[in-house]
């Protein structure tokens, strides 16, 4: 039998143990590739364990002559259009869920999941051609109504599970002390589900941010990033592979950091 | 200010119906309590007097207008919930503010009448604070003083107490009352607490099952319950009651009280009746007054420092008693007990009370 504090140090080693090596298993692989994307494209492949040179060559290359530029902008277009119109459409539906029982209210969640067993292989091809027919192929709001349907579920679902957070006493509370029912919603309840709001915000940003297939489907000179990462850059040498790498994680890493930081001190809680 | 009726108030949800039809009035400028165990409806008629749930059949009334179907906002009510309800999101002041912003009272006014009601409740070094830095006490009193700002015509109060600790609850309940006296407003106030209860209102609606069993001040309902509900709702250890054969004679009731007889000068109809008798009723020593007496046994005594509780035995039936002095006798010892006639309550087996 082990006393209690060498068991509870024993724990404390095999805890730090096991951080460690998932920080190791995430971080070296980025690290890695991030520098390999500053790598002088001679030096990537000299016999060094790593590279000894680095310049700027090819993250320049993609970001102002292939035209990385204008896909992320794209992409951040795209991204914002989708968040905006999945949260018109759903955040009203998650507070339905959230508040009120109706009739089909359990057949409906679940249909809500169900939409998301049609794989977008095979959706993509249909839709290529109804674009087509109404004119909205190759364009940046095609591609966003395409990502806001992805999206739409799990919006609908994570926000009812936000508003449901909501005590329903402190809305009534609104009500008792003078606020109309838009007065109770936009004062009371949209202000402490914020947080929850704006990771799903994020989550769904991130979604369409990262989806490759329906946006390399759909477009053609209007490419988003992960489309023309995948149409140009993965044709390219390994340095460009991993510059282009940098181009598409870097973004994403800084909104989830610089998010969870207004998160986490909002109304002087910790959000977790 | 204003008085309070609901007319004929029937509430359902899905298939039980939580209200049966309450009929109450509540007095202007009184302190009005919702007694009742968890379930009765109590909570439900306050939401509907706060508008908070539509009613399915009745009306409400406030004063001589029908505030039956207005939203909450129009009926110039406040009310302190019981999770308290203080916006997370905001500091004390804010919270203490809101209703008066909303009201678009202006700013220097507003000012004052936070500063008020703060004083009054003392939280006034909390203001700057966000309710999660406060205690579960604290954060009650912010609700209060939110409540009192606004100047209610009623104000509501949902179980206020029931998440503070016992020492501070007793402490509350006194306060509570004294700012209704110093504030003047009409009250309905819910609880489960029956001392809670006796101590802040003027008058106690008992509820039961979606019904109120009876409305009085806290003496009546105590002394003189209108059925066994109330009467075993009521007072700690519970009156006892116990159903008993009864044989109407001349002018006179005999009543078998296990191995005893007692006979009351009154011809009650029915064969069979609750004999009801508080436990400190239960008196060791002869009074002056018209008595019954009886020969019991003692089963055993509870010792809870100034007051003993003596259980009794009398054959088959079990009666329990209070006193402060010294019980005569102890275990297994057989002692003569005294019952004056006006503090034995006779009711019909259905429960309503017929002496």
């Amino acid at each position: 039998m082990m006393d209690p504090e060498t068991r509870a140090r024993l724990w404390g080693v095999v805890r730090a143990f096991v951080v460690v090596l998932i920080m190791v298993w995430i971080g070296v692989p980025l690290a890695i590739s991030i520098l390999y994307a500053f790598a002088d494209p001679q030096a990537l492949y000299a016999r060094t364990p790593v590279p000894l040179e680095y310049g700027l060559y090819q993250v320049k290359f993609l970001l102002f002559e292939a035209g990385a530029v204008d896909a992320v902008k794209n992409s951040v277009i795209v991204a914002l259009i989708t968040v905006a119109l999945s949260f018109l459409l759903g955040l009203p539906a998650g507070y339905a869920f959230a508040r009120y029982i109706f009739p089909g209210r359990d057949v409906l969640k679940l249909a809500l999941i169900g939409v998301r067993m049609f794989p977008v292989m095979i959706i993509g091809v249909p839709l290529v051609a109804l674009y087509a027919r109404i004119g909205l192929s190759d364009s940046l709001l095609g591609v966003a109504l395409a990502h806001t349907a992805m999206a739409l579920p799990f919006v609908v679902l994570i926000t009812s599970s936000v508003f449901t957070g909501v005590p329903r006493d402190l809305e009534e509370a609104g009500m008792v002390f003078g606020l109309g029912p838009v007065g109770v919603f936009t004062r009371i309840t949209l202000p402490l589900a914020l947080p929850g709001l704006a990771a799903s915000g994020m989550f769904t940003f991130l979604l369409s941010w990262n989806e490759v297939f329906i946006a390399a489907v759909l477009t053609l000179t209007n490419r988003t990033l992960p489309a023309f990462i995948l149409t140009s850059a993965l044709a390219s040498p390994d340095y460009f592979k991993f510059a282009a790498n940098l181009i598409i994680v870097a973004p994403a890493l800084l909104f989830v950091f610089l998010a969870r930081r207004y998160l986490v001190t909002m109304w002087g809680i910790t959000v977790r | 200010m204003v008085e309070v009726r609901l007319e004929g108030v029937v509430k359902r949800f899905g298939r039980t119906t939580a209200l049966k039809g309450i009929d109450l009035e509540v007095r202007d400028g009184e302190v009005m309590v919702l007694l009742g165990p968890s379930g009765c409806g109590k909570t439900t008629t306050l939401r509907i007097i706060a508008g908070l749930e539509k009613p399915d059949e009745g009306k409400v009334y406030f004063g001589d207008k029908d505030v039956t179907l207005l939203p909450p906002r129009e009926r110039n009510i406040s009310m302190v919930f019981q999770s308290y309800a203080v916006w997370p999101h905001m500091k004390v002041y804010e919270n203490i503010a809101f209703p008066l912003k909303i009201k678009k009272v202006p700013e220097q006014e507003v000012k004052k009448r936070v500063k008020w009601a703060a004083e009054l409740l003392q939280i006034e070094e909390l203001l700057d604070r966000y309710p999660h830095q406060l205690s579960g006490g604290q954060r009650q009193r912010v609700a209060v003083a939110r409540a009192i700002v606004v100047e209610p015509e009623v104000l509501l109060m949902d179980e206020p107490l029931s998440n503070l600790d016992a020492l501070l609850r007793v402490k509350m309940r006194s306060e509570i009352k004294k700012l209704q006296r110093r504030v003047g407003v009409t009250m309905i106030y819910v609880t489960h607490d029956q001392t809670e209860a006796m101590v802040i209102a003027d008058r106690i609606a008992v509820m039961s099952e979606g019904k109120i069993m009876q409305v009085g001040s806290p003496e009546e309902v105590y002394e003189e319950p209108a059925n066994t509900f109330v009467a075993g709702f009521l007072g700690s250890p519970s009156m006892n009651l116990v159903e008993a054969d009864a044989k109407p004679g001349n002018g006179m009731t005999a009543i078998r009280l296990g191995s005893g007889e007692i006979r009351i000068p009154t011809r009650l109809q029915g064969d069979r009746v609750i004999v009801g008798v508080r436990p400190e009723k239960i008196l060791f020593v002869p009074s002056k007054e018209d008595q019954v007496e009886l020969e019991a046994e003692v089963d055993f005594i509870e010792n809870l420092g100034s007051d003993k509780i003596v259980h009794l035995r009398l054959g088959d039936t079990l009666l329990v008693a209070k006193t402060t002095e010294t019980p005569p006798g102890s275990q297994g010892s057989r002692v003569r007990i005294y019952i004056r006639l006006r503090d034995l309550k006779v009711f019909r087996p259905d429960g309503e009370r017929i002496l």
